[in-house]
């Protein structure tokens, strides 16, 4: 196969790692510090999706920036309405909080798919950013690369707050170790609710972001979480650059593999989480337990 | 402890409960299947999933027939009777079975899908009530050992493929062609169609025979990456969602400027092109029926559906209509009291139908259609589209 084909494969391939990563991102660090795993989330992504067509449908860029708006609002008191529900169960294990969250995940979708119907809804993509550009010979649709674009400022942006920051300190702190946090005098409850806030923001503008490639469609939420969960186990649990190597791994194998080994290419996903939980059982960038 | 492990339980728990959709419904108590002074007709109709709006199509034609007859058919009273088979085939045979069980349906018709079809076609047959195929084109259904109760208006995959091979084999070029196609019977039905009308008429192999995913691609890049730089054209089957969304790639990832594309009628079906907008300006489809087509039964019908509907019937529209127009002649034919067996008898000496695709017959032996396909071109027109007609492929014997 030639390189320009390749170029864009690879290229496309890194349009589905970013709204697998800004989806991960959130689940992974969630996890890390509430020691939840959210099963809501792939939920949160798909009704943030559905925000975009609760207007006219019209294509423009108000539509999206409204959409994108509208879900991070939405998507951040869905972290606070979780933080509250998770409450009572705190110390029932993780099998409670996996049935709550799973729970609450079909209410969400089901209330979106009753808003909005049971149907098939292609979007399309506002005129200032549809249309193609040339890369290196071939056509490479804009839009995709605003998706690129937009997860590597968004994880970027994840990363320094989580590495560089006070903030980001504090959170690891609370992660470590949240007793000595708390007779620090920090508030680590706080914390929690503010990483279930940002997580559930970043899906719900994966959600906006990647409603016109993926199609909104009923088992939408099932399918995004079952990738975010495989990106996580790949890349480490509660690691932020576990979710972006996981994301981008996933991606590119998922978008590789229909294009050069169309065959065997719905086992790889399955086959590489295998390997990884066989060779490496905390995932590439995982903490040691 | 392995966390991970969890993650994979949890995920695994989530699909299967999920998955635990509603499925069931009761059996209705009995009633007469006798004849009354009313023709149950029962639409079965995808209204959920990727397959959703070729169904709310089905249902405007319907409705369009009846209003258009005064609900009435050879003098009796129509009562339609409407279910979702949410493009399932197992959905679809069991509310076949609740149609002729509980609602007492004469006839049966809609049906989307081939693999609806498949099974739909044997609830029909095991209960003796007949269906009429409005969409489908699953091969196995009609032509030879075609049970008495399956009948179908609109054509077999393999039929419209053979009609598009004839066109690129004559028209386009008869070698370096590539197939590509949803992998389910009808995808690689209407390949086989092809691939022979191709080669019947001079072409040779194909280069390429690429298969997606049925109902599981979103994105077609990765496929589209597949295709030979030197193929001299492109023959494509996809419908409904999976048409815009293949539509849209096609001309995103700049194709429209490599090589022709050839598609089967869904491709610029009507009912997508507001989807689809202007990504599928210039695409040239082999189907069974253009709303351009100018024949007086086209003139009436097109103003008709415009009148109700304010839009342009697509394929699936004109199908539905016939359908009923057949269901209509065969009551006519039936004389008298019409029933779930008179009428199935009387379908075999339904002549020629005037439908808004010009006129053709349901062949008595293979109870598939015999007809004309349309090479259509599509191009903006006003504000919005037609399907050209650039050339008519008489009936094809194969």
């Amino acid at each position: 196969m030639d390189f320009q084909g390749f170029l864009v494969n690879l290229l496309d391939g890194l349009a589905v790692a970013g709204l697998l990563f800004l989806l991960a991102v959130g689940l992974t660090v969630i996890f890390g510090l509430v020691d939840v795993l959210n099963l809501a989330h792939g939920a949160l992504y798909m009704g943030a999706g559905y925000v975009w067509v609760v207007g006219d449908g019209t294509p423009s860029m108000l539509a999206l920036i409204g959409a994108l708006l509208v879900a991070i609002a939405a998507g951040s008191l869905m972290g606070v309405g979780l933080h509250f529900s998770l409450k009572p169960i705190a110390n029932k294990g993780h099998l409670d909080q996996a049935l709550l969250t799973l729970g609450l995940a079909m209410i969400i979708s089901e209330l979106v798919l009753h808003a909005q119907g049971r149907g098939f809804n292609t979007l399309a993509i506002p005129d200032a950013l549809n249309g193609s550009v040339e890369i290196a010979g071939s056509q490479f649709p804009t839009y995709r690369l605003v998706v690129i674009g937009a997860s590597i400022v968004l994880g970027g942006l994840a990363y320094y707050v989580f590495e560089r920051t006070k903030l980001g300190s504090l959170t690891r702190a609370a992660i470590d170790d949240p007793q000595m946090l708390a007779v620090s005098g920090y508030d680590v409850e706080k914390i929690k609710i503010g990483v279930l806030v940002a997580g559930a923001a970043l899906a719900a503008i994966a959600g906006v972001l990647g409603a016109p490639l993926l199609n909104l469609r009923p088992g939408l939420d099932n399918e995004v979480l079952t990738l975010a969960l495989i990106v996580i186990v790949v890349g480490g649990l509660g690691s932020i650059k576990g979710a972006a190597l996981g994301a981008v791994i996933i991606g590119l194998l998922q978008n590789l593999g229909a294009a050069y080994v169309p065959a065997v290419a719905p086992y790889l996903l399955f086959g590489l989480m295998v390997l990884v939980l066989l060779v490496r059982p905390r995932g590439l960038f995982g903490r040691a337990a | 402890m392995n966390l991970s492990r969890k993650a994979t339980l949890a995920a695994l728990t989530s699909a299967a409960l999920v998955s635990l959709s509603a499925c069931g419904g009761a059996l209705g108590g009995g009633g007469d299947s006798e004849s009354d002074d009313v023709l149950t007709i029962g639409l079965l109709i995808p209204k959920t999933g990727t397959y959703a709006p070729l169904g709310k199509e089905m249902q405007r034609a319907a409705d369009l027939y009846i209003k258009k007859h005064d609900d009435e058919i050879d003098g009796q009273e129509v009562k339609l009777v409407v279910a979702d088979s949410a493009g399932n085939p197992e959905t679809a045979k069991s509310k076949a079975k609740e149609m002729i069980l509980r609602d007492n349906v004469d006839v049966i018709t809609g049906i989307v899908s081939s693999p609806e079809a498949v099974t739909v076609a044997q609830e029909a047959e095991a209960n003796e009530v007949p269906l009429v195929i409005a969409n489908a084109g699953a091969n196995e259904v009609t032509g030879e050992g075609v049970s008495d109760y399956v009948w179908r208006v609109s054509q077999s995959n393999y039929d419209h493929g053979y009609a598009a091979g004839v066109y690129a084999a004559t028209e386009i070029d008869t070698e370096n062609g590539v197939f590509i196609g949803a992998d389910y019977s009808a995808g690689t039905e209407t390949r086989d169609g092809f691939i022979d009308g191709y080669q019947d008429n001079g072409g040779g192999d194909l280069a390429k025979e690429i298969l997606t995913p049925f109902g599981k691609t979103q994105n077609y890049q990765p496929f589209l990456g597949q295709i030979p730089d030197d193929a001299s054209f492109v023959y494509a089957f996809f419908a409904g969602g999976e048409a815009i969304t293949f539509d849209k790639n096609w001309k995103e990832f700049g194709y429209d400027k490599k090589m022709p594309l050839i598609g089967a009628q869904n491709l610029t079906d009507e009912d997508i092109l507001g989807a689809v907008g202007d990504s599928a300006v210039g695409i040239t489809t082999v189907g069974l029926y253009s709303p351009a087509l100018e024949n007086e039964a086209n003139k009436k019908f097109t103003a008709a559906w415009s009148d109700a509907y304010d839009a342009t019937p697509s394929i699936i529209a004109v199908t539905t209509y016939d359908s009923f127009a057949f269901i209509d002649a065969g009551a006519e034919e039936a004389d008298g009291d019409v029933t779930a067996q008179s009428l199935t008898d009387a379908f075999s000496s339904v002549g020629a139908i005037d439908s808004p695709r010009g006129e053709f017959t349901v062949d008595p032996e293979t109870h598939n259609p015999v007809q004309s396909y349309y090479v259509r071109k599509l191009v903006k027109a006003g504000a919005g589209y037609s399907n050209k007609v650039i050339e008519t492929i008489e009936p094809q014997d194969n």
